[in-house]
């Protein structure tokens, strides 16, 4: 061989094996493993946890013996699922005209409600008090009520004492919707 | 060592990242604040306010020097609590016989009154004549402001004629009105 021939040999081998390390001395001998990348997602869906009542004032009219009442319907939207959500009422104070300072007496101011899926505690006509009470538990099904919500309906109702006197006697009414118990 | 020290922290953050990410996704959501809504209720109670007597029209009938006296009973219904109520009294004349234009002197037709809980301005023993504008004879007590539970207050005015001794026969005739008001 002659010494030009041999130099040749050697290079061609010499470059076969660097190519051989380059590859990785694999990928020619085996299919690729899968090459895997994870995305973590994460959807933050907000809480809607409202209460909204169809009427912000009511009247009643009436004389000394008669009974009055009127109804306010609140719709309660939650998608809080962790607990049930409650409804709690109460009223500020009796029913009060502040220019005679007369009253009609809280036994004679009542309130009862319908509606919903859930227990209620004011089936019956219940007084009023001056902290809030609960009056409807939702259901565990209405936890999350999206997107219609849970309508209560409650009657607000007065039996004005026989010898009331007469005036304009007002109190504010407060729902309150709470996860808290 | 100069990869390591570089990709060290760098692992150790996103490894924090993750672990965090982690806790949060897994975490309850916090709970809702409460909501209120609020009604004002207004309770407007009607007035009760009335005066009913139980005669229309009375007659007293007498001879000349004779007296004569009638009772009329006046209920007052109030609940109007603000300022006591009173009873108010007048005639609209002296009592006149129109056929002939004769009368019966005023001082001779008097009054007095009884009932009630408040004050009386003409007690029995103390009659006064009747006058032709209005002239309180009642006025009610604290606890009659609103005296509807009670059924309301009755007063009784006792009518007091002194026929004098010289009249003339005939038909007198006048109108006595019984006013309840809350105005002095």
């Amino acid at each position: 061989m002659k010494p030009t021939t041999a130099r040749f040999w050697m290079a061609l081998f010499a470059m076969t094996a660097l190519l051989w390390a380059g590859l990785g001395g694999q990928a020619l001998a085996a299919p690729p493993s899968d090459s895997t990348q994870t995305v973590s997602v994460t959807a933050s869906v907000g809480t809607t946890f409202t209460l909204t009542c169809d009427k912000s004032a009511v009247t009643l009219t009436g004389n000394p013996s008669d009974t009055k009442s009127d109804t306010v319907i609140c719709t309660a939207k939650s998608n809080y699922t962790p607990s049930p959500w409650l409804l709690k009422i109460k009223t500020n104070q009796a029913l009060t005209d502040s220019s005679i300072s007369e009253s009609i007496p809280l036994a004679n101011f009542l309130h009862s409600s319908t509606g919903g899926s859930g227990t209620r505690d004011d089936s019956s006509d219940t007084a009023f008090t001056t902290s809030d009470v609960t009056y409807y538990t939702a259901h565990a099904s209405e936890k999350n009520n999206l997107p219609g919500g849970t309508a209560i309906t409650s009657t607000l109702k007065v039996n004005i004492p026989n010898n009331q006197a007469t005036g304009s006697y007002s109190a504010t009414v407060t729902f309150t919707m709470t996860v808290t118990p | 060592m100069v990869s390591v020290r570089l990709t060290l922290p760098l692992i150790l953050t996103l490894g924090a990242a993750l672990l965090g990410g982690l806790q949060e996704a897994s975490a309850a959501p916090p709970m809702p604040a409460d909501q209120t809504a609020s009604v004002n209720v207004a309770v407007v109670v009607g007035r009760t306010f009335a005066l009913v007597c139980d005669q229309t029209v009375t007659t007293l009938v007498g001879s000349p020097g004779t007296i004569q006296t009638v009772d009329v009973s006046c209920l007052a219904i109030s609940n109007y609590s603000s300022s006591p109520w009173k009873l108010k009294i007048q005639t609209d004349q002296a009592l006149t016989d129109a056929s002939t234009g004769e009368t019966i002197p005023s001082a001779n037709f008097t009054y007095t009154s009884t009932g009630g809980e408040g004050v009386h301005n003409n007690p029995p023993g103390s009659p006064v004549a009747f006058t032709t504008t209005p002239t309180t004879y009642y006025t009610a007590a604290s606890n009659e402001k609103n005296n509807f539970s009670k059924g309301g207050t009755r007063i009784t005015s006792t009518y007091r004629l002194v026929i004098p001794p010289t009249q003339a026969a005939g038909s007198y005739t006048a109108t006595v009105t019984h006013i309840l008001t809350v105005n002095l």
